[in-house]
């Protein structure tokens, strides 16, 4: 089942977009049909694709255990751990701070369910293929996917939306976090996808290597001759394979089976180092291969070269910047959006001054009227005296470009496009309270989910 | 810049030359056409140590950012703190750095009057060092703030440790040098000095040594900002080169970082495997300071005892070059680094030379190009 709620085709052709493909509408990713319980569905997003979501729409998470400085936070296969525990101190799984200090605004702060509310199983249920049923320490049933328990997000407010996590590869010094739960992508088995930051890149499994085609090939066939077969490896296919939807097979040479990705005979590239290198797509003529393509941002966007590969500017190329924070409570509570608290990114943008904040890593203002094509970017009106959400019609409100439901922020030290000034500036090299720059690309440094 | 959606490729692809072409048809001397080159393979910051650490260090070694903590908020009689108060307090103060004193905190400068280092200003100035071998003038005033921390003493800081573990992991950090119009290694009074980022790994033998004559390529595709053509000499094999301003990649690969150092210049034994010596000069603080929490993350900077907020102080109230236009207060602290290279080949995929900006006059700063 294939189901699109919000997102309508009408986003332009980018650069890594399959000439033989439709021009004017967003390629989705295939996913392998498993039988699923009653009630539930898949829901292609647009940035994360296919992904589970229950009845209303809503996408499903799961928190699997993940390994911290000081200890290991997230759920075991079968244990859901996520309950009404409202925490009150940090429990010092990051070194080098100790445990035990009472957390931001401790009154308010609600309790792992009232965020992540557990996706109920009915007395009745029953499992089907890898969806199973747990029991809670309440009494209650919760549904699991492949072990692991399944949550959905109070951020996420209709179908399409996934603003409670991403797929996208970050470190574990981020926290334990949430990961949106969707069907395998529909692919053979000798190929892999990674997420990354300009959509779902098509990889060999075992090696990782990237997989690119040519605009010198047409589709179907292969115009690869003896110099280009030096630098570009054709992707060859088993004996006994059959062409099953966007994959086909093609005969590049007398015996020889090369696959075909919507139509496009496929390669490897001789000279690359690592993995899910996007660096033969620097060819001329050569594309890295997405099962599906990141929504491009909204129009004015700009993408600028660094010296370690590319980010995301403004209309004048200034570096836009994202910022990130889990908190260090048992229940690994979010605390980069502006319904949470905002004390965690005053301390390292401006000292706990919101004044200095708003001088150092600035808004990215909207413009009146602004649009987005997509789920994942948006504008919002933002406080700026608190960081959180303005009243309706609030008169000092500011207007501001936000991605995955949360603010996009300038720095101040950036003084021409390209610059990243504030790049992996906060705690834990910017992956647990602090500021990282928004990269599209990064061949050395392992930014934008690619490899180091 | 580039319309997001109008991105497309535009470097000229590789033109297939795989490694180690050029080390097949190595000759007696990797010295060619009057060219020669050499990646690094070493890089610390120039620490001089007594043999038992109390000339320099006679409080001995500086607390680092868990000792600093405790200090400041200190368990006991069953006291509770807040978070807001005590670790985002902290990394508020590392994040936005002030010159305000730390009145419970006591950071321990180096003493003395002995420094590695270069003479920068040609002068012996009151708070110069003298240098291990007796040469006066040492203007080293990075060592006053970093010679007690243990995160760069040797033998085993935790700085010196990772700085070589990521040197040969992280491509990011591959730092070439090519001399060109070398008419002799020994003696030359005029060469060219020409650096880049390079983007090929390390090789060593099976002993882990850093073998000479292998090929690294350039890269022309993002590393522009880090090609510096410069001039120098070669007098008794020691090549030295004039002053520039230079930044350069440097990353504990938790991100890509870099330095930024006015007057910069070396000065290397030269053979055709190797070159080993010193580079110095002005270090921006701010951007040192910043790279610094940028590379390590206070965990990290604990392994180490680091304690950043302190450092910025001291960088600050012993810098010496530089003065902000407006303020008058120096921008930029002389320091050296100890470096080593072993001779590779450089290969030129695509003639960047285009793209380098030309020395103008002598002594004259260069710029980055793209700068």
């Amino acid at each position: 089942m294939r189901e699109i709620v919000g997102l309508m085709g009408v986003l332009a052709a980018t650069f890594v977009m399959l000439p033989a493909e439709a021009k004017n509408k967003q390629l989705l990713e295939d996913y392998v049909r498993e039988p699923m319980p009653r009630g539930f569905k898949v829901i292609v997003t647009d940035f994360e694709g296919p992904v589970f979501a229950d009845a209303d729409g809503k996408t499903l998470y799961n928190w699997p255990i993940t390994n911290l400085r000081n200890g290991d936070a997230g759920e075991q296969k079968g244990k859901p751990t996520c309950d009404d525990h409202k925490y009150t101190e940090n429990a010092g799984l990051m070194s080098p701070y100790p445990g035990g200090l009472e957390l931001p605004e401790v009154e308010t702060r609600p309790s792992c369910i009232d965020v992540w509310p557990p996706v109920l199983a009915k007395p009745n249920a029953e499992p089907v293929g890898k969806w199973t049923i747990l029991d809670r320490k309440d009494g209650t049933k919760q549904w699991a996917y492949d072990g692991y328990a399944l949550y959905t997000s109070v951020l996420d407010r209709g179908p399409g939306d996934v603003f409670g996590g991403s797929d996208l590869r970050g470190t574990s010094e981020a926290g334990a976090q949430r990961k949106p739960v969707g069907p395998p992508p529909n692919i053979p088995p000798q190929f892999a996808v990674r997420t990354v930051a300009t959509g779902h890149l098509l990889t060999i499994g075992a090696t990782g290597r990237s997989v690119y085609y040519s605009d010198h090939d047409a589709p179907g066939k292969s115009n690869c001759d003896l110099k280009c077969l030096h630098d570009w490896l054709p992707v060859l296919a088993p004996e006994t394979v059959r062409p099953q939807g966007d994959w086909s097979i093609i005969e590049s040479s007398p015996g020889v089976k090369q696959w075909a990705f919507r139509k496009m005979p496929l390669y490897t590239r001789a000279l690359d180092a690592k993995g899910s290198s996007l660096e033969g797509s620097d060819v001329p003529g050569w594309h890295n291969a997405y099962t599906q393509l990141a929504p491009p941002p909204p129009e004015g966007f700009t993408v600028n070269d660094t010296h370690s590969g590319q980010v995301l500017g403004d209309a004048k190329g200034m570096t836009i910047y994202i910022y990130n924070c889990n908190d260090d409570a048992v229940d690994q509570l979010a605390c980069n959006h502006p319904d949470t608290p905002q004390a965690y990114r005053f301390a390292i943008c401006g000292r706990g001054d919101p004044e200095l904040c708003l001088k150092q890593f600035p808004y990215v203002i909207a413009p009146k009227g602004a649009k987005s094509n997509s789920h994942i970017w948006s504008t919002m009106d933002i406080d700026p005296k608190t960081g959180k959400k303005a009243a309706r019609n609030a008169s000092d409100a500011l207007h501001v470009w936000a991605y995955r439901d949360r603010p996009v922020y300038y720095c101040a030290r950036d003084k021409k496009p390209g610059d990243i000034e504030c790049d992996t500036w906060g705690e834990f090299n910017g992956a647990r309270n602090g500021y990282k720059a928004f990269w599209l690309r990064d061949d050395f440094g392992g930014n934008a989910g690619s490899s180091r | 810049m580039q319309s997001y959606r109008s991105v497309r490729p535009a470097v000229a692809g590789l033109l297939g030359c795989a490694l180690g072409v050029a080390t097949a048809q190595a000759a007696d001397s990797p010295l060619r056409a009057g060219t020669i080159g050499y990646v690094l393979t070493a890089k610390n910051v120039a620490i001089w140590q007594s043999p038992d650490g109390k000339v320099e260090c006679p409080e001995g070694i500086n607390d680092g950012p868990r000792e600093q903590f405790k200090t400041l908020y200190p368990m006991e009689n069953g006291v509770r703190y807040k978070f807001v108060e005590t670790q985002l307090e902290r990394e508020g103060q590392i994040w936005n750095p002030t010159t305000e004193p730390e009145p419970k905190l006591h950071f321990k400068e180096a003493q003395g009057t002995t420094a590695i280092g270069m003479n920068l200003d040609g002068k012996v100035g009151r708070n110069d060092f003298t240098s291990p071998d007796g040469e006066p003038g040492i203007d080293n005033q990075m060592y006053r703030v970093l010679g007690c921390v243990d995160n760069y003493r040797g033998p085993d800081g935790s700085y010196r440790h990772f700085i070589q573990d990521y040197m040969r992991k992280f491509n990011y950090n591959r730092f070439l040098v090519e001399l060109t119009n070398v008419d002799d290694l020994t003696n030359d009074d005029a060469v060219d000095v020409t650096l880049y980022r390079g983007k090929d790994p390390l090789m060593v033998d099976t002993l882990g040594a850093y073998t000479p004559g292998t090929t690294h390529r350039i890269d022309f595709r993002w590393g522009k900002s880090f090609i510096y053509h410069l001039r120098g000499k070669i007098k008794d094999g020691v090549l030295t080169t004039e002053p520039s301003d230079v930044t350069f990649p440097e990353s504990q690969a938790r991100g890509v970082p870099y330095l930024s150092v006015r007057a910069w210049r070396v000065k290397l034994k030269l053979t055709p495997e190797s070159a080993e010596g010193l580079m110095a000069g002005y270090t921006d603080i701010e951007r040192y300071y910043n790279s610094l929490g940028q590379n390590w993350s206070t965990h990290h900077r604990s392994y180490g005892a680091e304690p950043m907020t302190s450092e910025y102080r001291s960088m600050r109230k012993n810098a010496d070059g530089y003065p902000d236009p407006k303020t008058g207060e120096n921008t930029a602290i002389s320091m050296a680094w100890e470096i080593k290279f072993v001779q590779a080949y450089i290969l030129h995929e695509e003639r960047g030379e285009q793209a380098i900006s030309s020395v103008r006059g002598a002594g004259a700063q260069t710029e980055a190009v793209g700068e």
